[in-house]
């Protein structure tokens, strides 16, 4: 039953942002969008899909959290669970599909805009997204993060607590608010993205399943404002990242840096969509980060060989992404693209005085090491390395730099071979 | 990106490949024919099969049921490519990456697609079919191996899969 699946979860937010329109809790719309899906699963296969699966959802959906209400109102006997006038004909649903249709943009928004509610704290806005837009259960969310079950039905119980205590809001927010809390959500897709693009912690170096549960809900997302250029580029980013993840490890699991990777074995289909996004995004001419971060991995992307890549249009890229958005990580990665440009030491005179702000930062160490390698000081070179293995997040993280450490300790030709995070 | 003759495109954005004719679409078709023509010997009759999908369906589908899918329809390809049936056959990215140009004297360009469908054009086939008969039931050999969504069949007014002839 995959196309059944497929068809729920595909229909998930607009559904449960419907019924979250209707009963403005978001406990009686989950139990609501359940039913309504146990009761597709006994149906679909029998009678074929609906024409509108989406229509179809809303209304069953509705019409048992009404009959709910009834029944515990009145007490009274209501026809048998399979009675076919639970379900809606053809002309029910476009009925259905006229009145929710309006609302389409509103449900799905107010949904992610309850998720990302400012009163959240990230990791319960990360949880309680995947939860409820992309309907991953419980456990799927506490592997994916590396928590137990119970700790992660904590901290969703307790994001569906704050959200409750603040009394989401069912207008639509003015222009301010709106960008605010968008700007809020693009970020936690991003972040479920980085989870699973490095992740923070545990024996896996990439989470697929997270990569691509945050680009199912940019594409959502994207469906909302197809001109917002910071969610085209947010788009085109992911995609043209995701599209390295069959290169970025080899067959024991060891990291394989950007230099060094098939890219016969990156995603073309993805790279040509992301490609596309790009050109679209800079067309509108109003740059963000997330389209600068997506035009620099569009630069990779289009290197035939890692000696094609336009190493002076990446220095360029960053460096207008550093007035955008001034940090230090920035910074640490514009110095590959300065080390490929004017050398090892150029690179170096620019992180050094990055060290208080990454001290704790592993690719810094990483990223220093290489450097004071090239340069043939080898003593520093250990010294950094091994304060990145104490700072690794992964054993493939760990792994990667005790390699660096073996070249060093066999005195062989130091490998130019530097770490770059993006 | 599917390509027809069964040889793929290396460029990731190239679109169809220029290099690869298929003997029966080699000259441009149709210029000129009209309706009254169709049935004499040596016109042919191209038919376009447009596939129209739930865009959001067709992206919740795995890598596997996707790449599973493109196997069962490209064995259905080579059939029709070995029948000399089969011309352009493109797959589109999705409408996220659209823009849409309306026409008039200062042409507006708005992001997106069209039309804000439940289904969405996700590509489409050339084919040769000698009736409607024919093209109806070429379609359904895809249809079969296709898990929703619609397939359209609009016969073809004007085909010139090499530019303007001279």
């Amino acid at each position: 039953m995959a196309w059944i699946d497929a068809a729920l979860t595909s229909a998930r937010p607009q559904v449960f942002g419907a019924l979250l329109r209707y009963f403005r809790v978001l406990d009686a719309a989950e139990d609501a969008f359940q039913e309504a899906c146990l009761r597709a699963l006994k149906t679909w296969p029998v009678k074929g899909p609906p024409r509108d699966p989406v229509a179809w959802l809303i209304f069953v959906g509705r019409n048992f959290a009404l009959d709910e209400v009834r029944r515990r109102s009145k007490q009274t006997e209501l026809p048998p669970d399979d009675d076919i006038s639970a379900e809606p004909d053809d002309t029910q649903g476009e009925l259905a599909e006229r009145l929710d249709a309006s609302h389409y943009r509103d449900d799905i928004l107010r949904l992610l805009f309850i998720c990302c509610h400012p009163d959240l704290p990230a990791t319960q806005q990360i949880a309680l997204a995947l939860r409820i837009v992309s309907g991953l259960t419980v456990k799927e969310i506490a592997r994916a993060f590396l928590v137990s079950e119970s700790a992660m039905e904590q901290r969703i119980t307790r994001a569906k607590g704050r959200v409750t205590a603040a009394e989401v809001r069912f207008d639509t927010p003015g222009a301010a608010e709106r960008a605010a809390r968008l700007a809020a959500v693009t970020t936690m897709i991003y972040l479920i993205f980085n989870e699973g693009y490095s992740a923070s912690g545990g024996t896996a170096h990439v989470r697929v399943p997270l990569c691509e549960e945050a680009i199912r809900l940019a594409r959502l997302l994207l469906r909302l404002f197809p001109s917002e250029s910071e969610i085209v580029g947010l788009m085109a980013l992911l995609l043209l990242q995701h599209a390295r993840a069959p290169a970025r490890l080899d067959a024991e699991s060891s990291i394989v840096v950007l230099e060094d990777q098939d890219r016969g074995l990156w995603n073309r289909e993805m790279i040509g969509e992301g490609l596309a996004l790009v050109e679209k995004a800079l067309r509108h001419r109003r740059p963000g980060p997330y389209q600068v971060q997506a035009a620099i991995a569009a630069v990779h992307a289009q290197a035939q060989r890692p000696e094609d890549t336009d190493w002076e249009e990446i220095d360029r890229l960053y460096e207008i992404l550093e007035t955008l958005q001034p940090s230090p990580v920035i910074t640490l990665n514009r110095a590959v693209a300065v080390a490929k440009l004017r050398g090892p030491a150029a690179a170096l005179v620019m992180i050094e005085p990055l060290a208080p702000k990454l001290g704790g930062y592993f690719y810094f160490f990483g990223l220093k090491g290489a450097l004071l390698t090239q340069l043939g000081r080898t003593d520093e070179a250990r010294t950094a390395f091994d304060r990145a293995i104490a700072l690794a997040n992964t054993a493939a993280e760990a792994a990667h730099i005790r390699l660096h450490l073996d070249r060093l300790i066999k005195h062989s030709e130091p490998t130019p071979d530097v770490h770059t995070p993006v | 990106m599917e390509a027809f003759s069964g040889k793929r495109s290396s460029e990731p954005r190239s679109g169809l490949p220029r290099d690869v004719v298929c003997p029966l679409f080699e000259h441009p078709v149709g210029i000129g024919h009209t309706r009254s023509s169709l049935g004499k010997k040596g016109i042919r009759m191209l038919y376009s099969i447009l596939c129209y999908e739930s865009e959001a369906l067709a992206s919740a589908r795995t890598k596997q049921e996707d790449a599973a899918m493109m196997v069962r329809l490209r064995a259905v390809q080579q059939k029709l490519h070995d029948q000399g049936k089969l011309g352009p056959v493109a797959r589109l990215m999705p409408t996220t990456t659209a823009t849409t140009i309306m026409v008039g004297k200062e042409p507006l360009v708005i992001d997106g697609p069209f039309a804000e469908t439940k289904e969405q054009l996700l590509g489409f086939y050339v084919i040769d079919c000698a009736t409607l008969e024919d093209a109806i039931e070429t379609a359904k050999l895809l249809a079969r191996e296709k898990p929703h969504g619609a397939l359209e069949i609009r016969p073809v007014a004007v085909f010139n899969p090499v530019g303007p002839s001279k």
